[in-house]
């Protein structure tokens, strides 16, 4: 403020100088006043009107123009605070995102030797359990030949058991029919006459 | 900067994602494979098994026709035996009476 009044005090006592040099041709009116002066207004009044009216503008507009100043300072300080914080953050990200690029060809083999590991294991799972079921199978078909063997076996047994019975059944048919029918008698008799004696009366 | 970082930010994203697509049909080529493998292993089974039937089944027809003819001499015997048995208690029947 003490700024301008100095700068506006030089403007005019320039202002003054330069109307000093002209003197020798038009007299200066300084401080005369009245309608014989309408040609030449007073320089003297007119100065100190103008300092009055910037010292009253001053005056005003000085406390909502440092208000407006300090806030826009305020404004501009905050601003550049988070142009910096933005600017370490994407130092920071920048960083970050140039570590994770660099070890990107380490991150894609770690992601292909999982799942290539994961692959392995259920291939041999698999291979495993398809190993465990061929076994499992070709037991069932040795327990299935083992069964067929023997009802192999006793069919043949029973087929030669029926056989021998109905050879010698048609046998005594042939030759022995009569002694045979009287022994068979005679065996029914003293059987049921020991039988009967076995019954209490 | 953060334009920088994002774009940084997006081609590893890019890279990683395009990366895992690849090793996710990778491991899905190599799990149809195992598929296949159980499958085969599975099939070769389950032929050599009917193969070994068949074959157990042929033998055992060929067995019994071989046996059935030794069979029928045992048979005789058998029948023999029988009669010589019931005859016997007979005779032995008669004698008693």
């Amino acid at each position: 403020m003490k700024n301008l009044l100095a700068t506006l005090s030089l403007v005019v006592l320039g202002a003054e100088a330069s109307l000093a040099s002209t003197q020798a041709e038009h007299s200066i009116n300084w401080w005369g006043l009245g309608s014989q002066y309408k040609d030449a207004p007073a320089l003297g009044w007119l100065t100190i009107t103008f300092v009055i009216f910037i010292w009253i503008l001053v005056r005003s507009i000085k406390k909502p123009l440092s208000l407006y100043l300090e806030t826009r300072s305020n404004d501009i300080r905050k601003a550049i605070e988070e142009g910096k914080e933005a600017r370490l953050r994407g130092e920071e990200k920048l960083r970050l995102y140039e570590v994770k690029l660099q070890s990107l060809d380490q991150e894609i083999a770690k992601l292909k030797n999982s799942f290539m590991e994961q692959a392995a294991a259920e291939k041999a799972e698999k291979e495993r359990l398809a190993e465990e079921a061929s076994v499992r199978i070709l037991k069932d078909t040795k327990d299935t030949i083992k069964a067929n063997y023997e009802r192999s076996k006793n069919r043949l047994a029973q087929e030669v058991i029926r056989k021998a019975l109905a050879d010698a059944q048609k046998t005594i048919m042939e030759n022995e029919r009569a002694p045979m029918d009287d022994y068979l008698k005679e065996r029914l008799v003293s059987d049921l006459k020991s039988a009967a004696k076995d019954v209490p009366l | 900067m953060l334009r920088l970082a994002e774009e940084k930010s997006a081609t590893f994203d890019r890279e990683y994602n395009k990366a895992r697509t690849e090793a996710r049909e990778l491991l899905t080529s190599l799990k149809s494979q195992a598929d296949r493998e159980q499958r085969e292993i599975m099939d070769k089974a389950k032929q050599e098994s009917k193969e070994l039937l068949q074959a157990a089944e042929a033998e055992l027809l060929l067995e019994e026709k071989r046996v059935r003819s030794e069979l029928s001499k045992e048979s005789d015997q058998i029948k023999n035996d029988i009669i010589k048995a019931l005859m016997g208690q007979r005779a032995k029947k008669m004698e008693s009476v």
